[in-house]
């Protein structure tokens, strides 16, 4: 009988070559100078947008969650899922890019609607949207990037599950 | 490896998960409640689709497909409808990590069918559990991540 095994050895070596792809562009950061920098790869455009996207995402939990204390114990911790996102996708936005220069933090504002179920419904669709999203975003990101993607939309997913129903 | 073997290799490890939740879900159907039992088979389907596909795609990457167990230990008994359901959300949980393998394949097309199955997977895994993902990036080790963002 085989052990239930969800992290065979090839999944794991797979990832962890993504996360040292990852590890070592982030590293890269900070070396490249403003005269050799490369033009943009693919990578840039879509992580621009996952960034946007989770910009505007995390707006839109700000202002319901100002708007509807009510709902802080179960928006807090997806509103903290969209930083954890925001962040790792800050670290990988500028090697070989945007020299010197901090990682654009996009400022974005967002109304919360009046009503708490109205407020859930805006925040699904926000949260199918920005999955939608990144399935898409695979395609054109290279491979660790894409695995990171994928992950993201993941749990963007399982967010507007969560938002549908009573599930807490 | 070569892009190819790597392919292979990305594909062998979601079918590696498919073939899990699909003896899973053949376990915990016995259990489910009856409002479930429908829901199960449905899922426990599109969990062989997915599977089938799997195989089509490696043997047209001219691998082997690796062979699904006679059977595998399940993490815990299933003894009553709340139990099938903690397997069930456990299984889907699997095969978002082993999907997520593939969402770095070389093929773009690959990468997106990854990236919706992972996405399939986690919508059933919290409908199962009746909550929200608990995890930034499910199906990601946290050593990928590393150092971890919240400590940054």
């Amino acid at each position: 009988m085989d052990a239930l095994r969800f992290s065979g050895p090839t999944r794991r070596a797979a990832m962890l070559g993504g996360s040292a792809a990852a590890l070592t562009a982030m590293a890269g950061c900070t070396s490249v100078g403003q005269a050799q920098a490369p033009p943009p790869g693919p990578d840039v455009s879509v992580l621009t947008a996952a960034i946007e996207s989770e910009a505007t995402l995390i707006a839109l939990y700000e202002a319901v969650l100002g708007a509807h204390r009510t709902l802080a114990d179960r928006l807090k911790p997806l509103h903290d899922h969209h930083t954890q996102h925001l962040a790792v996708l800050q670290r990988h936005y500028v090697p070989g890019t945007k020299t010197g220069t901090a990682t654009p933090t996009p400022r974005q504002t967002a109304t919360a609607p009046d009503s708490e179920s109205g407020a859930l419904a805006a925040l699904r669709s926000a949260e199918r949207k920005a999955a939608a999203a990144r399935a898409d975003d695979v395609r054109r990101a290279g491979a660790a990037l894409s695995q990171l993607l994928a992950c993201i939309g993941a749990c963007e997913a399982g967010h507007a599950q969560a938002l549908a129903g009573g599930i807490r | 490896m070569s892009p190819v073997q790597d392919t292979v290799a990305a594909l062998q490890a979601a079918l590696a998960a498919e073939h899990v939740a699909v003896f899973g879900y053949g376990v915990l159907g016995g259990h489910a409640g009856p409002a479930q039992r429908e829901n199960v088979t449905l899922i426990w389907t599109a969990h062989r689709n997915r599977r089938d596909r799997l195989r089509g795609y490696i043997q047209s990457a001219g691998g082997r497909p690796v062979a699904a167990a006679a059977a595998y230990r399940l993490p815990f008994k299933v003894t009553s409808a709340s139990s099938a359901a903690r397997l069930a959300a456990t299984l889907e949980d699997g095969v978002v990590a082993g999907y997520a393998v593939l969402a770095g394949a070389s093929d773009p097309n690959l990468r997106r069918y990854a990236a919706q199955a992972m996405q399939e997977a986690a919508v059933r895994a919290v409908r199962w559990r009746g909550s929200a993902p608990t995890e930034a990036f499910p199906g990601l080790p946290p050593s990928a991540l590393s150092p971890n963002p919240r400590n940054k």
